[in-house]
């Protein structure tokens, strides 16, 4: 105690330090003071000011890792150095005390975070789990990730001098930082995705996602274990150099020690560089952004090929999914149809089948082929098929702090041959059972689990559908007008659910008897088209605003949409409606001018007719023209 | 008290300390030896700063890389120190004290008693900013007898300091060297004459010689000349330059050291007459 208050009188008589640090936390109260203003004007859920302070992490880090530099290159530069590495402890003992001293320095700063958004207008007080959730970022990017920084340029200090030290300090803050991500994008763009650094960076990213994107409200802020590997390595990292230096060096912890932190730092990256399942929303060609578009351009470069529907059909789903660092998941699918000589399925190629057993527990052979898979019965009657898998899809999540897992997706095996992504949506495709099945879905995810089927007595879900969606994360779940509606509660802005009402009335007004019972808004993770896709039981949207819009969407092909949002600004916004004519003028030549068609169709032919037209084209699934040909044929005598 | 044996120490291809050998009991021991002979290297070793080999130094008759007391025992002046600038006299060497693990019941008293020692009492109040080169060079010494050290070791204590300075180092270890071992690393012989009990001569990483002053002076008993520059043409055989200097009665005279006996008178050999002659072989 008695060193530390000498260490900490060092600090307060070092008026370089002190004005800095002062400097930085002025700012940083400035900034703060700056952002709530900035955002409680808008009254934008606690959650946004949460992200907002986070972003300081980066700052905080580059801060603390060069006046940690200064605060322990002091002993070297006075020359103490020599004099305490020959005592028995005194070298261990003023490191130690000048890492508390930056421990406290730092935590300053991450209460400051925390005070900030606890008095933050929009925060409730009795959210636990929002509470929760926000102490533990601001414990992890204000506190932990600035601390690591801080003992990296304190390893620095010991190994260093000033100038080659801030040149290898440098160097890590811009490998560390969204600059990397960039400057990966740069390369894997220019060498057409032949060449991707990004992974080689990933270890360096230690910062909240929010520098490069906005967070997603139903998975929050990234806490999942990469992310404790990654900051946990570097420190032990600055612990190595650490432990080299200040240990007295005829000790034999001097080589026990640091050999221990060595072998934790391959452990930790090890299991870093470990499959799990992530939200990446930046520019990486392999990250959710762009998933998964990447790979399937490059697979049917020669277009995609065409789907085969399955001769037989799946009477019953057993799912049972294990959700850890990702999905582990057996699924046993009953056959009507036991004689057949192979049954093709559809899973995603995110999984990997680990076994493929027959309904005595005998293995089945098959063939996989990227996204689906051939089992053979080899003479045998099969009833019943069960897959054994594990993977995880970097757009649709599944790990320990949220699951994203919709029903159009080939996490579990779909029969036939389909196509898991569109070509014409740049997106995934609306994968849908062709009829209702009898499920039962088992999950243990360590988390509430919010899906469309109905809780049995077991902790299990069972349900007839044809198609399963599960959620797990930020989520609550409420009931408007018989309506249950799920959606990821940070978001209090839009789903207030006292606000609920009107749109849900609306939706029930257009939905009129469909039996759809539940509304699930997924997180935005960037899905574009295909987050909004009816079930016979529940459908899925982004957001539970303009459900009954969204609901349209789901009854008419996806291409088609355009078409409808173009009617719908004619009759009752016709100012947008000029603003996309008047936009289309700017296309290039070889892109199709739908609403320009539409208005010159309108002009040429009567308003009454071309609408009425459209509306019945919109909405006639059977009718496979794109918008261009129907406008096109529009006035012709032998148009449909 | 402290003995080595056989202590070899290399950085990469250069070997600095040879297989030096030597035990020490209490008095103070200088070190002499030109720039490279290892002299900083060996209390590096001593002071654990470079790991030996168990065995290669002994305190009592514990090996010193085994005895996790030892370094407790010693006090140590590097070549290059300095204190917190900000920090007061007494209160930088409070926070030594806390660290070398002085009892902080008797830590307050203890540093004043060093200060005292290096008078520096009344410098207590003072910035360490504000003391002078010899002042830090002293308060060095303080921190070293912080935790009463049964060892002293001191690299290259006066390099730097004016004649004042340099004899009240010369006062202080007179007065600190009782009952304890002190090694004095240091190039100006000088010092060595004034204040040791006996001194070594560092060659090449090992002991080329060893004794008291007098025996190595005695080194260059009938080797020592007083040659008149104008007759320099006359010596006989190899010889070294000791010294140029002016007589007092205005001419230019060369102290010359030579094992060949000359036709010139010989001169009173001293201290730095024997290391020298330990050094060229004469």
């Amino acid at each position: 105690m008695r060193s530390f208050s000498l260490s900490a009188k060092l600090f307060t008589k070092s008026p370089p330090l002190l004005v800095i640090y002062g400097v930085f936390v002025a700012f940083l109260h400035a900034w703060l003071i700056r952002t709530l203003c900035g955002v409680s004007s808008y009254r934008l859920p606690a959650f946004d000011f949460l992200s907002e302070t986070l972003r300081m992490s980066l700052l905080c880090t580059a801060f603390f890792l060069f006046f940690a530099y200064e605060l322990f290159r002091k002993a070297q530069a006075v020359g103490l150095a020599e004099c305490l590495a020959a005592t028995k402890r005194g070298r261990g003992r003023l490191f130690g005390c000048q890492c508390l001293l930056l421990a406290l320095l730092v935590a300053a700063v991450a209460v400051t975070g925390l005070f900030y958004n606890l008095i933050y207008p929009e925060v409730d007080l009795r959210d636990g789990a929002y509470l929760a959730h926000a102490a533990c970022c601001i414990f992890f990017y204000l506190f932990l990730v600035p601390l690591t920084g801080g003992l990296l340029g304190a390893c620095a200090a010991l190994f260093c001098k000033r100038l080659s030290g801030y040149l290898w300090m440098t160097a890590f803050l811009l490998l560390s930082s969204p600059l990397a991500g960039l400057l990966s994008y740069t390369v894997a763009d220019a060498t057409r995705y032949q060449v991707d650094p990004a992974p080689l960076f990933d270890i360096f990213n230690l910062y909240p996602p929010n520098l490069d994107f906005a967070p997603v409200y139903a998975f929050g802020i990234s806490l999942l274990p990469d992310r404790w590997e990654a900051v946990l390595f570097w420190l032990f990292v600055a612990g190595i150099g650490i432990l080299l230096r200040v240990l007295p060096p005829s000790s034999r912890a001097v080589k026990l020690a640091p050999c221990g932190c060595a072998a934790l730092c391959l452990l930790l990256l090890a299991a870093f560089w470990m499959p799990a399942s992530k939200i990446d929303l930046s520019y990486r060609v392999d990250g959710t952004l762009f998933s998964d578009r990447t790979y399937y351009d490059a697979l049917y470069e020669d277009g995609y090929p065409a789907e085969q529907p399955a001769d037989f059909r799946v009477t019953h789903y057993d799912l049972n999914l294990s959700v850890k660092n990702q999905l582990h998941a057996t699924a046993n699918v009953q056959l009507d149809d036991p004689g057949l000589p192979s049954y093709v399925f559809t899973l995603s190629h995110d999984f990997r089948l680990k076994t493929v057993t027959a309904q005595d527990g005998t293995p089945l052979r098959f063939v996989r082929e990227d996204d689906h898979v051939e089992v053979f019965s080899d003479g045998r009657q099969v009833t019943q098929i069960a897959f054994g898998y594990v993977g995880s899809n970097t757009r649709f999540y599944s790990n320990r702090q949220g699951v994203f897992l919709p029903g159009y997706f080939a996490y579990y095996p779909i029969p036939g041959r389909r196509n898991v992504y569109a070509s014409d949506l740049q997106s995934y495709a609306k994968n849908r059972l062709p009829d209702e099945v009898d499920f039962r879905l088992t999950v243990r995810a360590g988390q509430e689990v919010f899906t469309n089927l109905s809780p049995a007595a077991d902790g299990s879900f069972t349900g007839k559908t044809n198609g399963v969606t599960v959620l797990a994360g930020f989520f609550r779940r409420t009931t408007v007008q018989g309506i249950e509606v799920v959606y990821p509660y940070f978001n209090t802005e839009e789903y207030d659910p006292a606000e609920l009402s009107g749109d849900i009335a609306d939706f029930c007004n257009v939905k009129g008897d469909d039996p759809v019972r539940k509304v699930l808004v997924v997180p935005g993770v960037n899905q574009g088209a295909d987050s909004v896709v009816a079930f016979s039981d529940h459908f899925t949207a982004e957001q539970a605003r303009a459900l009954d819009d969204s609901y349209i969407f789901t009854k008419m092909l996806d291409f088609k949409q355009f078409l409808y949002d173009d009617v719908r600004d004619y009759r009752e916004n016709r100012a947008a409606f000029d603003e996309s004519v008047a936009a289309e003028q700017n296309f290039p030549p070889q892109v199709e001018r739908h609403t320009t068609m539409l208005f010159e169709k309108i002009q040429e032919l009567g308003e009454e007719t071309v609408l009425e037209q459209a509306d019945a084209y919109i909405f006639d699934n059977d009718d496979n023209r794109s918008i261009a040909e129907f406008l096109d044929d529009l006035g012709k005598e032998n148009a449909r | 008290m402290l003995t080595i044996q056989n202590l070899d120490k290399s950085f990469g291809k250069r070997r600095v300390l040879a297989g030096f050998s030597y035990a020490f009991g209490s008095g103070v021991y200088g070190l002499l030896g030109p720039n490279g002979a290892g002299k900083t290297t060996l209390l590096r070793c001593l002071t654990q700063i470079y790991p030996t080999k168990p065995g290669a130094i002994l305190y009592g008759d514990k090996p010193i890389a085994r005895d996790g007391n030892y370094l407790a025992a010693v006090g140590y002046l590097p070549q290059k120190f300095g204190l917190f600038k900000e920090l007061k006299v007494g209160e930088a060497l409070r926070l030594l004290a806390a660290l070398k693990d002085v009892d902080p019941a008797k830590a307050k008293r203890r540093v004043e008693e060093c200060l005292e020692l290096v008078a520096l009492r009344d410098r207590m109040q003072a910035r360490v900013g504000t003391l002078s080169g010899g002042m830090i060079r002293r308060l060095g010494i303080a921190q070293a007898l912080l935790a009463d050290p049964q060892i002293l070791l001191f690299d290259e204590p006066t390099a730097g300091l004016d004649p004042e300075e340099r004899l009240r180092f010369q006062t202080i270890l007179s007065e600190i060297k009782s009952g304890r071992t002190v090694l004095l690393s240091t190039h100006i012989v000088e010092d060595v004459e004034a204040c040791c009990d006996a001194v070594l001569v560092l060659k090449d990483g090992a002991v080329a010689a060893s004794g008291s002053c007098a025996e190595l002076a005695a080194r260059a008993e009938g080797k020592t000349w007083l040659v008149p520059e104008a007759e320099a043409s006359a010596v006989v055989g190899e010889s070294v330059l000791q010294r140029r200097f002016e007589a007092q009665d205005g001419q230019v005279m060369l102290k010359i050291l030579a094992r060949a006996p000359q036709p010139f008178p010989r001169a009173e050999p001293r201290v730095e007459d024997g290391y020298l002659c330990v050094l060229k072989g004469i």
